[in-house]
């Protein structure tokens, strides 16, 4: 199966940090991949380059296995990658519905408009004039996640979904991802609430301070194991 | 009752006060660019409207028609290449290019029409007016002006309120990477709101030379009671620059009840007060409208 979405030795610079070391991924159609790791890991910094937000100083980024390392994020969006970004980045100044029709701004054509996201959350029908600001964080993310839908992008980069969310709300997010995956959308879902990540990916990748330390199916995959390569605690337990 | 009359011109006059410190909200709003050639730029549009008058002979009263749409189109294009390149250097580029402008549009209208001060030639509605009671009377071309701030605006509103441009050009001023990642190339929403800005501040011009009498280089003090306007309303927020328009207008006419030379220092006066007490400005909203 070819890749839609492919990283070859991503390397991304903060200055003079590199946050991400030759990262390679790949994401096909209707399949979930999580990439987890620790706080500083280089996953926001991984996916924002994905989006086209930061340019890589090494490595490249294909979709349909078309160079679009130097395209710019706004022809990203055009192309089918949309990115909902950590902290949902709603426009404050904007209501509710009006964040929706930001949405629809660049949108590709394809299966989501208001009418679906309205029948996927029920609630953004009479609260649509509500100012974003007033909204709680799960409804925030509701919204940011709808935002990028109705773009009709064919990849979904997440970026800390369950972030500052009730549990009730995450799992109210998390249960929409099933759908989304079948209409075959393929979600690159940066978490680091390692369990809910388990529980939804199709493959995991573990990043450590911008490497690559894991890769493969949660199935098959020991926990020592991936704690291993979150923490990067290999040596110490073998040590012991 | 003398009061009141200087009450009435008072908000008739800051229409016009609004009209042209709309602009400079616009941009600052959208693209934290403080245009220093603002001033100029009304000041270019009676020009090009003397010139345009004296080719067509159309009446000075409906030049805006032909004057406007160049400056909505130089707006654009003077955004995206003299300003955006300044500000992809810094912020403070956007200063130093934005005073070269001024410079520089000054010494070309000095150059091509001669110090000579001119106003657009509008026959006697510059002084006709229709007498409301023996002590109020309303000049034709006040509520002109009043009414077409009022017009002016209220597209400007419809704009970012109802086109997916607009609602676009408001959320690149809330956070423009977010605009980014819903496919917004910001250059271009910058442009937009560059070519409202310089499309009001023209037209603003326009009443000026109809009202007064302009010189190449009357740009940088129309400019300061532009800032005057914007300050007291709230930086970045198109309905606090009505307010602060208005309160500028009221302040000149009813200073000028008192003595001619308070009415010019009263506006002033106020300013200073709200930057006192407040000094984000009545409505520090932090939203364009």
């Amino acid at each position: 199966m070819s890749a839609l979405l492919e990283a070859r030795q991503l390397s991304v610079c903060h200055g003079q940090l590199e946050a991400v070391r030759g990262v390679s991924l790949s994401l096909s159609a209707g399949e979930v991949v999580a990439v987890i790791g620790a706080n500083g890991a280089g996953k926001s910094t991984l996916l924002r380059a994905l989006a086209g937000l930061h340019m890589p100083s090494a490595g490249s980024v294909h979709l349909d296995g078309k160079d679009i390392t130097h395209l710019g994020p706004e022809k990203r969006v055009a192309a089918g990658i949309v990115l909902v970004p950590e902290g949902r980045r709603l426009f404050a100044s904007l209501n509710l519905e009006e964040n929706l029709l930001a949405g629809t701004y660049r949108a590709r054509p394809g299966a989501w408009d208001m009418g679906r996201v309205f029948e996927l959350f029920p609630w953004m029908r009479e609260r649509r004039g509500q100012p974003a600001s007033q909204l709680s964080g799960g409804e925030q993310q509701a919204v940011a996640i709808s935002r990028a839908l109705l773009a009709n992008p064919r990849v979904l980069l997440l970026d800390e979904p369950s972030l500052g969310l009730s549990p009730l709300a995450l799992r109210r997010i998390y249960s929409v991802l099933p759908e989304l995956v079948s209409s075959g959308l393929g979600i690159l879902l940066v978490e680091q609430d390692v369990r809910q990540a388990l529980r939804v990916a199709d493959r995991l990748q573990c990043l450590l301070e911008g490497r690559q330390t894991l890769e493969g199916k949660p199935a098959e995959l020991e926990v020592e194991q991936i704690e291993a390569a979150y923490f990067g605690i290999v040596q110490a337990r073998r040590g012991a | 009752m003398t009061f009141v009359n200087a009450v009435v011109q008072g908000l008739l006059l800051g229409g016009l006060f609004a009209l042209f410190a709309c602009g400079l909200s616009l941009m600052f709003g959208v693209m934290e660019v403080i245009n220093l050639a603002h001033g100029d730029v009304a000041v270019a549009a009676v020009y090009l409207a003397l010139s345009l008058i004296a080719v067509t002979h159309i009446p000075a009263i409906w030049v805006f028609v032909l004057v406007v749409p160049v400056f909505v189109v130089g707006g654009y294009f003077g955004q995206r290449f003299f300003v955006q390149r300044s500000l992809d250097s810094g912020p403070v580029t956007t200063l130093l290019v934005t005073f070269g402008l001024s410079v520089v549009l000054e010494n070309v209208l000095l150059e091509v029409y001669s110090a000579n001060s001119q106003s657009l030639n509008i026959g006697s509605l510059v002084s006709d007016s229709v007498q409301v009671s023996s002590q109020i009377s309303l000049p034709y071309l006040s509520m002109i002006f009043l009414g077409t701030a009022v017009v002016a605006l209220s597209i400007v509103h419809l704009f970012l309120t109802r086109t997916a441009t607009g609602r676009m050009v408001r959320a690149v001023a809330d956070d423009r990477e977010a605009a980014q990642m819903v496919g917004a190339d910001y250059r271009h929403l910058f442009g937009v709101a560059a070519a409202m800005a310089s499309g009001t501040v023209a037209l603003a011009g326009l009443a000026l030379g109809m009202y007064t009498s302009v010189t190449p280089s009357s740009g940088p003090s129309y400019l300061l009671y532009g800032f005057a306007a914007v300050v007291i309303g709230g930086l970045g927020s198109l309905w606090g620059t009505l307010i602060g328009g208005m309160t500028l207008g009221l302040a000149t006419t009813v200073g000028s009840l008192v003595d001619p030379d308070f009415g010019s220092m009263l506006p002033y006066l106020v300013f200073l007060a709200v930057l006192a007490v407040r000094p984000r400005g009545l409505f520090p909203k932090k939203a364009l409208i």
